[in-house]
């Protein structure tokens, strides 16, 4: 096991650049999912991690070796892939082994550490069989055997759930982070599913565009957004945004436009306010406006869907400005499309972002 | 199944059973004529069954024809240039599918070339270099110059094979600490088997089938194919005769292919039905 280190990493395909000045300390036994749209540059990080493919400036360490030089098979690292890439004309037993076989690992530990992952992972009866005669499920978890058995410093998963339908996804999502906790192997994890990257990850690195855009527990990407592509991407469903005047009278600091007119204590904020601020709100910390409640507001805006979930219903808004806001309602809530709607935001949960580069200003 | 797909069904049965009979029936007309009676008076014809089944034409064929002789140069040939053949494509195929070297374009070009140009256009000055050597009318003629043709399309064939293998699968093997030399054996041959198994077929064809260069490069040494020729053109009149001997030329090649025809089916569909 070890800890693991990208030093200002960045990797050039051609002209394309697709990852660029990536840092990050990845703690022994930690588990960082790195998460973002396709292209963001998880998949290149991971694959420079594995060695599979060159970097082009910078350094990767596993434990206190620079590793950018290693072949992959010299990096102790064990990678699950998406499409599992079991070799199809072994048996079960032998996708384990092989890797240890071709360390020269003796037979007798071979055979017992090929059987301790099967019993972990429940695979003990599919050992003699194909590839071809095991379900997406089982396959899942051969892959991750083979990972297991070779007990090296870090897994690398590359989407390892995506083939997997929703409900067994769900399953084997905790059942990888029991695992890992269980053996306490340094995991390197890459998905686009922020649901999944919320879920499992010690940590989550937000990635966008070859950039890290934000490192950090679930929570703080979750609370403190760096920016309003994390803001945007992390919760489901995303938060919403709309550009207002941000306005200082004297009294205390409105923030106007496009049918919002919120009256804030800027306390809160990081830094002072410009001219225009960028609000953020998540569909969670908003209601359906009540007078003399403890929220935020109005906001007012036209009713543009209502989807029922059961418990709550979630309410789309439109305002003046064509900004649509996603707002949360009791399922008893008598709203239809194109009624007029007030809503207001928790006290707390007004996200603030600068317009011009984007980054946060604080939650007012 | 609605009316439509059943018409489908029914007009593809027919036109399959349609072109399975034009591509069998000369071969069974050959067949029928080589069970006529030989001599004077015979009339073969491959439209009726004979008055007589005179099998021992088999044996006449085989004497007469000095098969014994021209088989056992296609055997020796085949042994070698079959193995020799598919060895190499599967090496060379695995280093054009899979590794990134200098001027691997332009060498997989060149063998491509080699698909291309017909051997009748080389055939003179390869005539040159072989005597140049001294290997006019030895066995080695055969064997370097058929496993050179050959190994032009073998390289193209498991090229293509290799290439239809997931990138993620070779990319594990060497995760898992296997060299360049075991993902081939351990991991590629094994995934690449039917389109293996076809080549060697296909090798085997090639070779049984040889003819022009036979008759080019031997004299002595001819291959089934060269001494077939040479004996219809002693026996032209004899048509059972002609055809035994055609049908001794040809079973060799039949029990090759009933014996890999799944591997080859499978081969053939790799890449088109994905599987």
């Amino acid at each position: 096991m070890a800890d693991v280190t990208y030093a200002s990493v960045r990797k050039e395909f051609g002209d394309v650049v697709a990852l660029q000045d990536f840092s990050l300390q990845i703690a022994d036994g930690e588990f960082v999912v790195l998460v973002g749209p396709s292209g963001s540059g998880k998949t290149t990080a991971l694959r420079l991690l594995a060695g599979l493919e060159a970097i082009s400036q910078g350094e990767i360490l596993v434990g206190d070796r620079v590793v950018n030089r290693v072949a992959p098979q010299d990096r102790d690292i064990a990678m699950v892939f998406q499409d599992y890439a079991l070799y199809p004309q072994m048996t079960v037993y032998d996708n384990l082994a092989f890797g240890l076989k071709m360390r020269k690992i003796p037979k007798p530990e071979i055979k017992q550490r090929v059987e301790h992952a099967a019993e972990l992972l429940d695979i003990g009866e599919l050992l003699e069989r194909k590839p071809r005669a095991l379900s997406g499920g089982q396959r899942q978890r051969v892959a991750l055997g083979r990972a297991l058995v070779r007990e090296p410093a870090a897994f690398l998963m590359d989407e390892p759930l995506s083939n997997l339908d929703a409900k067994l996804r769900v399953q084997t999502r905790s059942e990888i982070k029991q695992l890992q906790r269980q053996v306490g192997t340094t995991t390197v994890y890459v998905t686009h599913d922020q649901v999944e990257a919320m879920t499992m990850g010690d940590r989550v690195a937000v990635m966008n565009n070859g950039l890290l855009e934000q490192i950090g527990d679930t929570r703080t990407v979750y609370e403190h957004p760096a920016n309003v592509f994390v803001a945007g991407f992390i919760g489901s469903p995303g938060m919403a945004f709309t550009t207002v005047d941000a306005s200082r009278n004297g009294g205390p600091t409105t923030l106007s436009g496009g049918g919002v007119s919120l009256a804030i204590d800027p306390s809160g904020a990081t830094e002072p306010l410009p001219r225009e601020v960028t609000i953020g709100i998540r569909p969670e910390h908003a209601h359906v406006w009540r007078a003399g409640g403890d929220l935020m507001g109005p906001v007012e805006g036209t009713v543009t869907f209502v989807e029922m979930l059961g418990r709550e219903a979630l309410v789309g808004v439109q305002l003046g400005d064509g900004q649509r806001f996603t707002v949360f309602a009791d399922a008893d809530a008598r709203t239809a499309i194109g009624d007029r709607l007030s809503f207001g935001v928790e006290r707390g949960r007004l996200y603030l972002f600068d317009p011009t580069d984007e980054h946060a200003l604080g939650v007012v | 199944m609605n009316t439509s797909s059943r018409t489908t069904v029914i007009v593809n049965y027919v036109l399959l059973t349609i072109c399975a009979l034009i591509a069998i029936y000369p071969l069974v007309g050959v067949f029928l004529a080589s069970l006529y009676p030989t001599g004077p008076g015979s009339q073969p014809s491959g439209f009726s069954l004979p008055p007589t089944y005179a099998w021992h034409n088999y044996v006449t064929a085989w004497e007469q024809g000095k098969f014994a002789s021209s088989f056992q140069t296609s055997f020796i040939v085949a042994a070698v240039m079959v193995p020799a053949s598919v060895i190499l494509s599967v090496v060379a195929g695995y280093a054009f599918a899979t590794m990134r070297f200098r001027g691997s374009q332009v060498i997989f070009w060149l063998f491509i070339l080699g698909l291309i140009i017909p051997t009748e256009a080389t055939i003179v000055p390869l005539y040159y270099d072989v005597r140049a050597m001294g290997l006019l009318d030895t066995y080695w003629a055969l064997i370097i110059l058929e496993t050179s043709g050959e190994v032009a399309f073998g390289i193209f064939w498991m090229r293509a094979a290799f290439m239809a293998a997931p990138k993620s699968l070779l990319e594990a093997a060497r995760i898992d600490g296997a060299n360049s030399w075991q993902t081939l054996w351990r991991v590629m041959v094994p995934f690449a088997r039917p389109a293996i198994l076809t080549l060697t077929v296909l090798c085997f064809a090639d070779s049984w089938n040889e003819f022009f260069l036979a008759l080019v490069f031997t004299i002595n040494k001819m291959t089934a194919p060269a001494g077939l020729a040479s004996f219809s053109g002693r026996y032209t009149q004899d048509i059972a005769l002609v055809s035994a001997g055609a049908v001794i030329v040809a079973i060799p090649i039949l029990v090759v292919f009933i014996f890999f025809q799944r591997e080859f089916l499978r081969g053939m569909l790799t890449g088109a039905v994905k599987g």
